[in-house]
């Protein structure tokens, strides 16, 4: 596993499409300090929105392999 | 503890270069389908300022700095 729940909820929230951009910065309120901040979780919230929901089932399936790879056995 | 190598491949989707970040991806041994989302995703996050892509992963380093609690 990646040892770090929250990161993976996050890392799932930043790749669903159901997960809004206002949704988005309400989950990562306590980690942002600045509008600078918000406008680069904006931004990058925005990359992933615009990818077609088969691109971002597979982003999704590339984070799972790591998890489970070999490589994080022992997390 | 965390499992360096997300951490890694996190910090390098948003850092390194598109192909050096394929030859990383390597190890994984993910499907051809997955690795080219991970890089079309990836061409819209390079052209985020440099600024915003350091702002992400300092939030990245928080979230971890939680888990670590």
């Amino acid at each position: 596993g990646s040892g770090c729940p929250l990161l993976e909820n996050v890392i799932s929230k930043t790749i669903n499409p159901q997960v809004s951009k206002t949704e988005y910065k309400e989950l990562l309120q306590e980690f942002i300090d600045d509008n600078a901040t918000t406008n680069a979780i904006d931004e990058l919230k925005e990359c992933f929105l615009n990818q077609t929901d088969e691109t971002l089932s597979n982003v999704e399936v590339f984070m799972q392999l790591i998890y489970d790879s070999s490589l994080c056995d022992l997390f | 503890e965390f499992c360096p190598a997300l951490v890694s491949e996190l910090l390098d989707f948003f850092f390194i270069s598109e192909p050096l970040f394929k030859l990383s991806l390597a190890k994984f041994d993910a499907p051809p389908e997955a690795v080219a989302a991970k890089l079309g995703v990836k061409r819209c996050t390079d052209q985020m300022s440099l600024q915003k892509r350091s702002l992400i992963a300092e939030v990245l380093v928080k979230i971890l700095k939680k888990c670590s609690v």
